[in-house]
């Protein structure tokens, strides 16, 4: 009778690790299945409306040719400004238009790098 | 004696079972406001925008052609979006993703454009701010 009820009692004993085990076994890991998300804004100040940035495929960005539906004035400079997801400028230049066109190309002052390219968020295109 | 016995082993099988089973193994992922200011969790995707071009149609701009350069080393395609105002009007219809639409799966390297129709075509004349996200998807 005491056999029976130690066998008894270890049977239990294996059941309630199991028991538990299987519980504790269980993974707590979820996943947020977010994805990345970047944004870019484009600002245009210059009221001729800017139909076109073009900031070319390589990873650094020297130069960045900008249109326009309405010509930019003869004589006018034509300036732009780039900057990361903080506002910190990473890239600025200006370019005098002359005669008056409907495009033009701004060599930047300094070339964005391929990290600052990363982090850019925001182009400001205006004209004074 | 042998009652008591198989009476307190049963009692504490069950408790055990019981707060196992009963143990809240779930847990919630909390997502942050994407685009505010706590948004810390939410990673860039390895794309550059290399080129946006917005097309006029008799006077109001109808769409926009924007081209995604991948720089990851694995295949990704992504969705495009894109908002254009034009003074309070806004091209897009609120609360929609009507302006968005999908790249072709683009390899490393490689560069695909989309062309998105606005669901709002805005005079050409006031057009003065553009906003654009990749949302890497696959």
């Amino acid at each position: 009778m005491k056999s029976m009820i130690l066998g008894v009692f270890f049977t239990l004993l294996l059941g309630m690790i199991m028991v538990s085990t299987q519980s504790f076994g269980n993974s707590l890991s979820t996943t947020s299945q977010i994805n990345k998300i970047g944004t870019l804004d484009i600002s245009d100040s210059t009221s001729r409306t800017l139909s076109g940035v073009n900031l070319g495929v390589s990873d650094e960005i020297s130069s960045v040719t900008l249109s326009f539906i309405d010509q930019i004035p003869d004589s006018t400079n034509l300036n732009i400004s780039l900057r990361n997801s903080v506002g910190t400028e990473i890239g600025v230049g200006s370019v005098l238009v002359s005669p008056a066109s409907s495009s033009a190309t701004i060599n930047l002052s300094d070339t964005v790098t391929a990290v600052e390219r990363e982090s850019l968020e925001s182009i400001i295109v205006s004209i004074s | 004696m042998s009652l008591k016995i198989f009476f307190f082993i049963g009692i504490l099988v069950f408790v055990l079972s019981t707060v196992g089973y009963a143990s809240n193994l779930g847990t919630s992922p909390t997502l942050h406001s994407i685009g505010s200011d706590d948004n810390n969790s939410v990673s860039a995707p390895t794309a550059y925008i290399t080129n946006v071009l917005l097309t006029e149609s008799s006077n109001d701009i109808v769409s926009s052609t924007i081209s995604i350069k991948n720089t990851d080393s694995d295949s990704h395609s992504y969705t495009v979006c894109i908002i254009t105002k034009a003074g309070v009007l806004i091209s897009d219809t609120p609360g929609s993703s009507s302006d968005c639409s999908n790249t072709s799966t683009i390899s490393s390297g490689s560069t695909d454009s989309v062309t998105i129709n606005f669901s709002n075509p805005l005079s050409s004349s006031s057009v003065d701010y553009s906003n654009i996200s990749i949302q890497e998807i696959t």
